[in-house]
């Protein structure tokens, strides 16, 4: 990047306003370009085009916030804070639930700063993935809005599953405790534990994987958009009874496929050792801990695992 | 409780659980292929380039997961709205309440099938279709020569930038361009959803050599790039209406339409757009026409309302245009400019305003004379002017200005000054 532009940007962005250096805008700009073209290459002009089109006040903003600075922060609080809480309780329909609109603003925010886990002590912040191709605002509103899609999405597969359950509030409770859970500190867990979920939560990816795509799709009609099977059957055609069979049939072979694939092991592959086999008394340890343990689960679902970008998982 | 019994609940407890992670891993294999919430904003902000929209809105069609997300992003808009709209969405939003409870096996409304307004927030579903509608007009990478007229359906209430009020709750629909579309300047409201026909997106034809000096920058590249799509989507649509000397080839339109089993799909604009199915159980849908520029000097035309047979043409040497019978006769008006004028925006039959090149920006307040309003100077780049390239009015005090690259103003004092917004 040649380093006239760099400056340029630099001084245009009023990123010494936050006491951002040109090296650290500079990086940023890079990442940014890195993000929108990948292994590309594209001209230099493109490139500048493309620098040029930024919000690149935001971008210095966010940059300087994820550097730490502290009035940068100063700012973005007094002058984002309040919206994002606007923003949460527009999305979650408060002032019926204002607590959860206000959890669910905190979360965003803790993970803006970089507050990570137990000890508080500061992971990426959230604001580093912020490359400057929408405004801030809207961008802190995107992440906002998927991120509570995705907690009503696993609340409400966590009530759907529950036949016969009378809670009247199931969704809204789930995606409470499902934010709650993001925010307490986790529990010590059994390393076995951690394995045996781990080799169901594999065999069940692998067991997935040979699906056939209209299965798979019958599959995320149900359990991921959460559609009757009255509204399934009518999609594909047929009658509820046999889209009722079908998904049955479906859950059935899976659930054979996984616990096969638990019992049988792995066979070394791509440098990776063979796994053996777990008896049967330890597959159904596989099933109990799974019972017990969905928090994990919906952290994996919100992609909160090794900093990932949000929104992607 | 007896050995079998406890057997018995563990296996469904088991079952259960295993269900919880088979949907959690279809939720993740469905999600890899969304977008991160960059992407997602700059789609909303209409700052992605053209090829992108095009991706993005391909994943949209069929993506649950983003149409909620849009949702959730439209109504956490905070732009402001009429206070007609907010009255009448206490009504909307008593409407559609639903329960808060999500069934076991939820039963999803026949006219909700992309996403749960149980779940959702009420007033997200009130307002989609406003603010889908006010998303669908704006151009992404604004084409110069784009401008958009909008047929709002049975409220008139107009937002601070051009928002039209949802008439019941919103379900998502496809926005698709009709050959059958009558000229822009006759704008209908289709009353059923099943006159509105589905048209595939059509694929970019290459930019032609008219539109080669204006690739300067990326966004006027995607600009051409745009057009000639609008274009070959117009050359689809019915011919245009008699028109003043000059005037385009052909005219694009894009129609919504809605019933069950929408979805948030893009509309051809770049936008989202919602149908409507209020509560008399007809369907109401928004007509969304884009003029396109072909080989003429004229740019476009923008109408007041899609009721209103007044409109305005405009193009090449600042020329300016009226017409008071729907497009079939057009007389000519003094214009203050005389560079080229690129885009459009009438709030009412007397209220317009259209802006263009070297910072051209005018205004009429009662549709005949027409005035020369001062660019904002914070807008000048190494001392010219911008090109504006989009406007957006509530009416003749109140309006938003964008340059080819995305840099936006807005004036509440009919222009005698500008703020960056």
């Amino acid at each position: 990047m040649p380093a006239a532009l760099a400056a340029a940007l630099h001084a245009q962005s009023g990123a010494a306003r936050w006491g951002l250096e040109l090296a650290q805008f500079t990086e940023c700009l890079r990442a940014s370009a890195a993000r929108q073209f990948g292994e590309c290459g594209p001209g230099a002009g493109e490139i500048e085009r493309y620098l040029k089109g930024l919000r690149l006040e935001d971008l210095a903003l966010a940059a300087a916030c994820a550097a730490g600075l502290a009035e940068a922060w100063e700012y973005f609080v007094a002058h984002y804070r309040e919206a994002l809480y606007a923003a949460a309780r527009a999305i979650v329909g408060a002032p019926r639930d204002e607590e959860r609109a206000r959890e669910l603003a905190d979360s965003l925010y803790a993970d803006l700063y970089g507050v990570a886990g137990a000890t508080g002590a500061r992971g990426k912040p959230l604001l580093a993935y912020f490359h400057g191709r929408s405004k801030l605002s809207t961008w802190l509103r995107a992440v906002l809005s998927q991120r509570y899609v995705d907690l009503l999405r696993a609340g409400r597969r966590e009530v759907a599953l529950d036949e016969g359950d009378d809670d009247s509030e199931g969704a809204r409770s789930g995606a409470r405790i499902a934010v709650a859970a993001l925010r307490q500190p986790g529990e010590t867990r059994d390393p076995d534990r951690e394995r045996y979920i781990g080799l169901l939560r594999a065999a069940l990816l692998d067991a997935l994987a040979s699906v056939s795509d209209e299965d798979r799709s019958r599959l995320r009609a149900y359990y991921v958009d959460a559609r009757t099977l009255a509204e399934i059957a009518k999609r594909r055609g047929e009658h509820e009874a046999t889209a009722s069979r079908h998904l049955e049939r479906c859950r059935r072979e899976l659930r054979g496929r996984v616990e096969r694939r638990l019992l049988e092991g792995d066979a070394p592959q791509d440098g990776r050792a063979a796994r053996p086999g777990l008896s049967a008394a330890q597959v159904e340890l596989c099933f109990e801990y799974a019972v017990e343990d969905w928090p994990f689960d919906l952290k994996s679902a919100l992609g909160r695992d090794g900093g990932e970008e949000p929104g992607v998982t | 409780m007896a050995a079998g019994d406890r057997e018995s609940d563990s296996e469904k407890r088991k079952e259960k659980a295993f269900e919880r992670m088979l949907a959690d891993a279809l939720s993740a294999d469905a999600r890899k292929d969304c977008p991160d919430a960059e992407i997602l904003a700059a789609f909303y902000e209409h700052s992605l380039a053209s090829a992108d929209v095009e991706h993005w809105r391909a994943h949209f069609a069929g993506c649950s997961r983003c149409q909620q997300a849009l949702v959730a992003l439209a109504a956490s808009d905070p732009n402001p709205m009429a206070e007609e709209e907010v009255a009448r969405l206490g009504e909307l939003v008593a409407a559609a309440a639903a329960p808060a409870r999500v069934a076991p096996r939820p039963r999803i409304s026949r006219w909700a099938w992309f996403f749960d307004p149980r779940s959702l927030a009420p007033l997200a579903a009130a307002v989609i279709f406003g603010v889908a509608i006010w998303v669908a007009v704006r151009s992404p990478n604004v084409a110069p020569v784009e401008n958009f007229a909008i047929a709002p359906t049975t409220s008139e209430a107009l937002t601070a930038e051009n928002k039209v009020a949802p008439a019941a709750p919103s379900v998502m629909a496809q926005l698709s361009p009709s050959p059958s579309e009558p000229p822009a300047m006759q704008v209908p409201v289709h009353r059923t959803a099943r006159e509105m026909p589905a048209v595939a997106p059509a694929t970019p034809p290459p930019p032609p050599a008219a539109m080669a000096g204006n690739a300067g920058s990326a966004p006027a590249a995607q600009s051409s790039d745009r057009t000639e799509q609008s274009a070959e989507q117009a050359a689809t649509a019915a011919p245009a209406p008699a028109s003043p000397p000059e005037q385009q080839e052909n005219s694009g339109a894009a129609a919504s339409s809605a019933e069950s089993g929408g979805g948030a799909t893009p509309s051809s604009n770049g936008g989202v757009v919602g149908g409507v199915e209020p509560l008399n159980g007809r369907v109401e849908t928004l007509t969304v026409t884009r003029s396109v520029r072909a080989k003429s000097q004229v740019a476009g035309f923008v109408a007041a309302n899609s009721d209103s047979q007044i409109g305005w043409s405009f193009g090449g040497g600042g020329r300016i245009a009226r017409s008071s019978d729907g497009g079939r006769t057009w007389v000519q008006q003094k214009s203050p400019v005389q560079t080229e004028l690129l885009a459009g925006s009438a709030p009412s039959e007397t209220v317009c305003w259209l802006v263009g090149r070297g910072g051209a920006i005018v205004r009429t307040t009662d549709g005949v004379k027409w005035e020369l309003v001062a660019s904002p100077e914070q807008a000048e780049q190494d001392g010219r002017a911008p090109d504006w390239t989009f406007v957006e009015a509530r009416d003749a005090l109140y309006a938003v200005i964008r340059t080819e690259n995305g840099r936006r103003f807005f004036t509440s004092d009919g222009g005698k000054t500008w703020q960056p917004q």
